[in-house]
């Protein structure tokens, strides 16, 4: 059924999968693959392949489900772009053909363009009337998921980043040497997991780590060249020989089984692969291979004559430029014009001759002949490595382009250049901008951290560049920021990784300092450990704005499960008073109506340092019924009276507490108001009764009534035992004296 | 700050607890660990895994262990939520008890035999940490009766403390009333006795007669952190640390609860995820933090000299730093194996730390 190949994105980019996506700011809609029903025959192009990358979209323009010939006769087409910097793809509807062309009797022909699974000689009816839908107008964003193999790289090289990032590397060089290793040791590290892993591997995940393993490798050979290339200095060692250094260690083309097969041979000397073996080590600067090679030819050469040349072959071998022997004293290329003085003699000797034309090959190597050099081998870093090696082996890395322009037109000529070739290229052509620009199409990772180093090192220098060599992006930031932040945010699509995504944006200037601050509201926070790290993360970092939202989001989570305390303490951080005042209003109301509530219990939760308004006012509240719990009815009523008196209490509360007061002022014992007390509460009792919002005040006091729905009257009838209450009260504070407050404690005690 | 590089191994997956499973029924020449990983909002699990112990064979240098900490994954089990507390018992085979972020204590058999037939297995769980409106509350703790081994006791968001018994974790055998803060952490002082943490960073103890009500409450006035973790002295009943979310640990002395000594120290720059006295060496303390370091600290020479912070306590070397040039990320846990002195910790970026003492 259908399959809709709606692009071919790079081997890191070609497995899609919107399960996971959640996070990306931009990418709502997520994107859900795999859906068996929308499955199709590839085109023709893809046929024979093994393996053509496809991807499944929902919610997409066409909706999951859809079978693709019901798309075809809604005449849209599908347009898809993808941002490698952020391994992004979107998704839109193209364009459609106007109802004319298609009209009732019009009969359209599917063509490469639009989206089909049909047959080309099936006919289709376009209907006359066409429907545009939401859809028309509507950009389906996802991202590339990352697999999980990749999480741990992905952690290590951040860690990595930030210990890089700050350190200057011409300040302090050893420390950053020291930590700047860790990117290639990590690549390796994680490709040597890959290649262990491998054996015990299922068939379904081999594809998935067989594209891993390739990125690793890619990713391995082009920061090493870089490193080389740009961050080694020519005092060190020659670019020849890191180049050849370079070259064994990432290009797999040279087969080593060759010369062990040779060895094992007698009267190699004749066998067909000898000498292309020769070739092959001679330029890739493989000194001891071919002079061990050579040297057992000769033990085992019964030949007399053969055995000569070979020996002489042997001394012109023996003089090839090596790290060891190239010392820059100033006089290498001195010594090196000698050697190949030296080796012409010995290729126009009589003695050579005995080997044939292939030893002659082999010395035209020798002496630095380009034109032999490119005839020996289709592998343009092998005939680089040969001429630079031959020719020029002290050539500084800032003079390549001579010999790479030699190389180019012999074998890159072709418009079908390799994008990993073009970045080689970039790179040995020492240009840094061009090699950014490779890399960003190339992988987010490897462009971002290249970005970040090259730019340490002063190779991107926004002040020096040509800016109309980089492509107008709409960004006003340097070209590191926009590549870290592009990276950041292709990891977004992974909450697992929100600290790395966090600390790489947190290192791009205002721009990702920005970006973070809206980002981090919307990390997902499943537990509380997790809620506490992000916020520290903010905390830590001054993102204040972002804290305010996230212990809003979190205020509300807490209320929505009637934590009320909690509730309270991120409503107090996120400075939301009107709603401390609500969740404080909801506590007070549930502690009203249901009496099982501990109050203090519940405040308890609340540090004491937390200093709020609302929450003051719940804590003496919850002072009060302790202190009336315990018997102490003057400390208790002093309470009340400050609460009422202060201003403290909201006047809606001011029923309920006068109500609360009755105890006290029908306490025969001891008398606990004065008369500046009562006069306080008649007159807050009149305030409420003379309020024109009574209704509103009474309305508490229903909690108050042991009846189950109170009437008006009953409200009243309780405000008047109040008012009674407080009168008696009054005529009592003319003849007693209120009992002393201590003495009431130590009679409680 | 002086810091010391300690050997990782990576996993794939954040490890939030790890625990060495130090029964007598494993050979010398291996050393065996649970840990518990996860990924964000799903795949929750429990591993025990398999070292060398490569202190048995040969005294090796630090930069030759670097390389030789590959440990081999024998089982892995599902966990249902993610695990915020872990604690191992050796009663025949290991028994793991977990405390996740659904309220739950959990059970695990771990069986580890030599080859493949290894195994573990969920064998009890049950949900004894919830809010009265039957809304989730996260167990945050848990911790196994000293000695005994027969009971759990718990900590959760819900303020609440349960026991239970290790043989059948179902039935509570007591619970305490609401103690309305938010208890964090929970270490038994002695078999008899308590003490919980709470996020308004009191410690509050607890008689295991009847846990209905707290004994005492205690509070360092200088700091009013949420504490995050709890442990008891090996050797001295009075002594307890605690660790809180601002880097600062605490060593309290509670022979008199009602005016308790407590002097404290801030050794990390975040949060204190867990502290511990070094088994064999109580005057030490290992901790681990947010900040991604993890610290061996004489308390009582950090509490003698009145160390002002952690710059203050390396420098005067008291305190030693580990960590990965790897890891920049949250150290959570942390492990030590008394028998083959070796730490072991686990961390955000997957990496489970190692250095052989």
């Amino acid at each position: 059924m259908a399959a809709i190949p709606l692009i071919q994105p790079s081997s890191s980019a070609s497995r899609f999968s919107a399960s996971d996506i959640r996070r990306s700011i931009f990418s709502t809609p997520t994107v859900d693959i795999n859906d068996a029903s929308t499955e199709q025959d590839l085109n023709d192009e893809y046929a024979g392949q093994d393996e053509v990358p496809t991807l499944y979209l929902d919610p997409s323009p066409i909706g999951k489900g859809t079978a693709a010939e019901s798309w075809t006769r809604q005449n849209r087409t599908i347009g898809a772009t993808f941002r490698p910097s952020t391994n992004e793809l979107a998704v839109f509807v193209a364009g459609k053909k106007a109802a004319e062309e298609v009209g009732g009797s019009s009969v359209f022909n599917p063509s490469r363009d639009m989206l089909h699974d049909l047959d080309t000689t099936t006919e289709i009816t376009f209907p006359v009337k066409q429907h545009s839908s939401a859809k028309d107008n509507t950009v389906f964003l996802c991202q590339a998921s990352i697999p999980e193999s990749r999480i741990p790289f992905i952690t290590q090289m951040f860690g990595i980043f930030l210990n890089t990032t700050a350190k200057d590397p011409y300040a302090e060089p050893e420390v950053y040497k020291r930590h700047f290793d860790q990117y290639y040791e990590g690549i390796q590290r994680n490709l040597l997991q890959l290649y262990e892993s491998k054996s015990d591997m299922e068939t379904a995940m081999a594809a998935e780590h067989t594209q891993e393993l390739d990125l690793m490798e890619k990713l391995g050979a082009i920061w090493q060249l870089a490193e080389f290339v740009f961050f080694t200095g020519d005092d060190k060692k020659p670019i020849a020989f890191l180049f050849c250094e370079w070259l064994s260690a990432h290009d797999t083309s040279f087969d080593v089984d060759i010369g062990k097969t040779l060895l094992r041979l007698k009267g190699r000397l004749s066998h067909p692969d000898f000498w292309p073996y020769i070739y092959q080590c001679l330029l890739r600067g493989m000194r001891k291979s071919v002079i061990f090679m050579v040297e057992q030819t000769l033990n085992d050469e019964t030949d007399e004559d053969a055995a000569d040349a070979l020996e002489v072959f042997l001394k012109a071998l023996q003089g090839i430029p090596s790290s060891e022997t190239t010392i820059p004293d100033g006089k290498t290329h001195q010594r090196h014009r000698k050697w190949q003085e030296e080796c012409l003699k010995i290729a126009d000797s009589k003695l050579l001759k005995h080997l044939g034309e292939a030893a002659q090959t082999a010395m035209s190597i020798l002496i630095g002949d380009v034109e032999t050099i490119l005839s020996v081998t289709d592998v343009w870093e092998e005939a680089f490595s040969g001429i630079l090696l031959y020719t020029n082996p002290s050539c500084p890395r800032y003079e390549l382009s001579p010999i790479l322009k030699i190389c180019s037109s012999r074998y890159l000529e072709d418009t079908d250049v390799s994008l990993i070739d073009r970045i080689k290229i970039a790179i040995l052509e020492m240009d840094a901008i061009k090699t950014i620009r490779h890399c960003g199409n190339f992988h987010p990772w490897l462009v971002a951290h290249l970005a970040d180093v090259l730019q340490q090192y002063d190779y991107l220098n926004m002040s020096q560049l040509q800016l109309q060599d980089i492509p107008s992006m709409g960004w006003d930031m340097s070209i590191r920021d926009f590549f870290l932040t592009s990276y950041a945010q292709s990891l977004m699509s992974n909450t697992n990784l929100w600290e790395a995504t966090a600390g790489y944006l947190l290192n791009c200037g205002h721009t990702g300092k920005a970006m973070l601050g809206e980002w981090i509201c919307h990390v997902p926070l499943e537990s509380s450990r997790k809620a506490h790290k992000v916020m520290r993360f903010c905390k830590d970092n001054d993102l204040a704005d972002s804290l305010r939202s996230i212990n809003r989001v979190m205020a509300v989570e807490e209320e929505k499960r009637g934590q009320y305390a909690l509730a309270i303490q991120h409503f107090i951080a996120s400075k939301d008073n009107d709603r401390v005042a609500k969740v404080a209003d909801d506590l007070m109301l549930d502690f009203l109506q249901n009496g099982n509530l501990d109050l203090q219990d519940t405040l308890a939760s609340i540090p004491n340092s937390t200093l709020n308004y609302h929450v003051e006012f719940l804590r003496s509240y919850a002072r009060f019924h302790q202190d009336y719990k315990n018997g102490s009815l003057t400390k208790a009523g002093r309470t009340l009276i400050q609460l009422m008196s202060s201003g403290k209490a909201p006047t809606k509360y001011w029923a309920v507490m006068l109500f609360d007061a009755l105890p006290l002022l029908e306490n025969k014992r001891d008398l606990v108001f004065d008369s500046s007390d009562t006069y306080e509460m008649m007159r807050c009792l009149e305030e409420v009764v003379g309020s024109q919002h009574k209704v509103e005040y009474l309305q508490l006091l229903s909690t108050r009534v042991p009846s189950a729905a109170p009437t008006a009257e009953d409200k009243e009838e309780l405000l008047s035992l109040v008012r009674l209450s407080l009168v008696r009260n009054l005529a009592r504070s003319f003849v007693h004296q209120p009992r002393d407050m201590d003495l009431d404690v130590a009679m409680a005690e | 700050m002086a810091r010391r590089e300690i050997d990782q191994f990576t996993t794939s997956r954040k490890v939030s607890k790890v625990r060495w499973l130090e029964g007598s029924i494993f050979p010398e020449k291996d050393l065996h660990f649970a840990t518990a990983l996860h990924l964000d909002g799903k795949a929750n699990t429990i591993a025990i895994w398999s070292c060398q112990n490569q202190r048995q064979f040969e005294i090796v240098k630090a930069e030759d262990v670097k390389s030789k900490f590959k440990p081999t994954q024998l089982a892995e089990a599902p966990h249902r939520g993610e695990v915020l507390d872990m604690r191992a018992v050796e009663i025949q085979d290991s028994l793991l008890v977990t405390a996740s972020s659904l309220g739950e204590i959990s059970l695990y058999k771990a069986k580890v035999r030599e080859g493949s037939g290894s195994s573990l297995e969920n064998v009890a769980r049950h949900r004894h940490h919830g809010f009265s409106n039957l809304g989730v509350a996260e167990a945050t703790s848990v911790s196994v009766r000293p000695q005994a081994l027969n009971e759990i006791a718990s900590v959760g968001e819900d303020s609440r403390l349960v026991l239970m018994g290790t043989e059948n974790i179902q039935k509570t055998l007591q619970r305490s009333d609401y103690v309305g803060a938010g208890l964090t952490a929970v270490c038994w002082r002695s078999s008899s006795s308590l003490a919980v943490a709470t996020k308004i960073g009191q410690v509050r103890v607890f008689d295991r007669r009847d846990i209905a009500k707290c004994v005492a409450t205690m509070q360092d006035p200088q700091q009013l952190h949420p504490l995050t973790c709890i442990a008891q002295h090996p050797v001295e009943v009075h002594r307890l640390a605690t660790g809180n979310d601002d880097g600062v640990i605490s060593i309290w002395d509670v022979r008199n609860m009602s005016q308790p000594e407590v002097k404290s120290v801030k050794i990390h720059n975040s949060v204190v995820w867990e502290v511990m006295f070094h088994p064999n060496q109580p005057h030490n303390l290992i901790s681990c933090s947010q900040d991604g370091t993890l610290a061996t600290v004489n308390w009582k020479q950090a509490v003698n000299e009145h160390m002002s912070d952690a710059k203050d306590a390396s420098d005067k070397h008291v305190a030693t730093y580990w960590a990965s040039i790897r890891n920049v990320l949250s150290v959570n846990s942390v492990d030590y194996h008394n028998r083959a002195n070796v730490m072991i910790a686990g961390s955000d970026s997957g990496g489970i730390l190692h250095s052989v003492q």
